[in-house]
């Protein structure tokens, strides 16, 4: 497992358009994705619903966990997630 | 004659139009919570099917969507639909023997309730939630999925609120809305705005209007007329002036981007280009030589004449990643505008320079510009001062300031022989004035533009600026509504810079009035005591006048 952590920066948060993608990166992902706020249980990350339910605003930082210990494939998806929430 | 009852709300458009009311029909209830007489397997396949049909739906619509806004709703609620966290939950009711309805209903639920009390976006996305669970169960219990127009006629259609998927339905003979729920910023205004049908949204008293009514729906007034005659709002009603050969204060045009810029070609001057949008994308700062190419494409492309330049207007509600301004509680009330200067001292210089590069390198092609600048935000005399100084120091002569903060009204005296200029952004004056957030739509009636408090700073403003001999104009949303232009040319400002859609219009207006009828309407306007009132007052002065 690794764990990593990014600060979303666009307007909307994690909702319509980049939850959408965000979800889409991580289903596509040949591992499972969690995410989560700091303190608080990850939720999977392909579930837009559930990335819903996070209510992370701009500003927030949020902790994304990848089931592997391929360092370099976990960066990979994690780079991916992180344009979709950044500006 | 049919008795005439005006119902207000919130108007979306500008045209009015007249047609008899159809009533969107209600929604039926949700069927109550049942116990499966089938068996969890039949549920289950009944669940799998409903949900593989609404994908097939929203696919289809999202491929016909041609505006973005609507698509980006669309792909949202479709990803949402299609989510497998939800089918297995609401599978695993149905394991547990509920019926299919019942175990999506139940499954949605929870989500619902973790974002119960989540307010604003967050709190808004349980619209599309419930939309969802009602087109699933509408379809399993084989009902057709759309609400059946009428082919030939006009209407307005009434409704409680209206869905994305609602207003996808609509064809030709929808011509005007009308909901009792919404606001300027909800679907439906989005939806409506985009495909120019005019609508009044948050009009509490909708439920008044009865099939086979007419109705004239007035956006610009914000009303709803049961009975009403499109005679009555005529909009055309300054048509008998008298054209002066041109427009009384001079009408400059807003631009942000390099099409904005083509577009206005034949305005006089830009009162206000924006540098901010630009940027809204960049993760790291541009170069200086990369800013000096992209002020030089805009310049080249827009009109002659005097061109105004605000520096960055980063901050807020336009954030800007390479800045570094970081999370905020209050960000209208934050580090934004020119206060982003001190936290990014080289941005805030290679700007100044960039932008008399461009205009020298613009100029020198022959074009006839005179490229000025602004700083956005300025709260007190020594910030002016400071900003002046630097822009001064990059070789500008013509250096001025935005007005719209309400501190630096009260103060503009001592701005004599600090700056040439000062440009009014009518909406953050009013968000700092009234104390209204811009972006909230609870509150979007203190920021109407008419209301009398905002005319009173803006005659204040002139007033003050005519005896420090510094000009002013009005650069904000406001300017670019034509009647409220000419009240301003009364109040005493100099000149205003409109939207680029509606140059052509606010010159038109200010071209069929003198200095005397503007006064007038001025005077009229600044005796209301509601926006409304002031709004009517105006138009009324000129129709007397």
């Amino acid at each position: 497992m690794i764990i990593k952590e990014c600060v979303i920066t666009v307007k909307v948060g994690l909702h319509a358009r980049p939850a959408n993608e965000f979800s889409a990166i991580a289903k596509a992902a040949p591992f499972e994705v969690t995410v989560g706020k700091p303190g608080t249980p990850l939720v999977k990350a392909n579930s837009p619903l559930r990335l819903l339910t996070l209510k992370a605003h701009e500003g927030d930082t949020l902790n994304i966990a990848f089931a592997t210990d391929d360092e370099f494939a976990a960066n990979e998806v994690f780079e991916k997630l992180v344009a979709t929430i950044t500006e | 004659m049919a008795s005439v009852r005006i119902l207000e709300g919130i108007g979306v458009g500008t045209r009015a139009v007249r047609a008899e009311v159809l009533r969107w029909s209600a929604r039926k209830p949700l069927p109550a919570m049942a116990k499966s007489s089938l068996g969890p397997e039949v549920e289950v396949n009944t669940l799998s099917k409903a949900i593989a049909n609404l994908e097939n739906q929203y696919a289809a619509k999202i491929k016909a969507a041609t505006d973005k806004d609507l698509r980006e709703i669309l792909e949202a609620q479709s990803a949402f639909a299609s989510d497998p966290e939800l089918a297995d939950m609401a599978k695993d009711f149905c394991v547990q023997g509920w019926d299919a309805p019942s175990g999506l209903q139940l499954a949605m639920g929870e989500f619902k309730s973790l974002l119960e009390g989540a307010g604003g976006e967050f709190g808004e996305r349980v619209a599309d939630l419930d939309e969802i669970v009602y087109r699933l169960i509408q379809w399993m219990s084989g009902e057709s999925e759309e609400t059946i127009l009428p082919t030939i006629g006009s209407f307005i259609i009434v409704a409680d609120d209206l869905t994305p998927m609602d207003t996808i339905a609509f064809t030709d003979v929808v011509v005007g809305v009308v909901t009792k729920g919404g606001g300027p910023t909800s679907h439906t205004a989005i939806v409506c705005r985009s495909r120019g049908i005019p609508a009044i949204v948050a009009c509490t008293g909708a439920d008044e209007l009865v099939n086979g009514q007419m109705v004239v729906v007035d956006p610009d007034a914000s009303q709803a007329i049961i009975n009403g005659e499109l005679a009555d709002i005529d909009v055309d009603w300054w048509a008998a002036r008298t054209n002066q050969g041109g427009p009384l204060i001079q009408v400059m045009a807003n631009v942000g981007s390099v099409a904005d810029a083509a577009q206005v070609k034949s305005a006089n001057g830009v009162g206000l280009l924006r540098t901010e949008l630009f940027f809204l994308n960049n993760k790291v700062a541009p170069t200086r030589a990369e800013q000096q190419a992209l002020y030089a494409d805009v310049l080249a492309a827009g009109p002659d004449g005097e061109i105004i330049v605000r520096t960055l207007d980063a901050g807020s509600d336009k954030p800007i990643a390479f800045l570094g301004i970081g999370h905020e509680e209050n960000p209208a009330l934050g580090v934004r505008g020119q206060r982003v200067a001190a936290i990014a001292p080289k941005f805030y210089e290679d700007q100044l320079h960039a932008i008399k590069a461009a205009a020298d390198s613009v100029k020198a092609t022959g074009k006839k510009i005179e490229v000025s600048v602004m700083a956005p935000m300025i709260a007190t005399v020594e910030e002016a001062q400071v900003f002046a100084r630097d822009a001064r120091a990059a070789g500008f002569t013509h250096v001025g300031i935005m007005i719209e903060i309400p501190a630096i009204t009260r103060v503009i005296g001592q701005l004599k022989g600090v700056v040439d200029f000062m440009s009014i952004g009518t909406n953050d004056l009013s968000q700092y004035l009234f104390a209204a957030d811009r972006v909230n739509s609870g509150v979007a009636a203190l920021l109407n533009p008419w209301q009398p408090a905002l005319l009173s700073i803006l005659e204040s403003i002139a007033t003050d600026s005519a005896a420090a001999g510094i000009k002013v104009g009005v650069c904000g949303e406001a300017a670019s509504d034509p009647l409220l232009a000419v009240v301003m040319a009364g109040l005493g400002i100099n000149s205003v810079s409109a939207s680029a859609s509606s140059v052509a219009a606010v010159s038109e207006l200010l071209s069929r009035v003198d200095n005397k009828a503007a006064k007038s309407a001025a005077k009229a306007a600044r005796g209301a005591t509601s926006a409304r009132d002031a709004k009517s007052a105006a138009k009324q002065a000129l129709l007397d006048g």
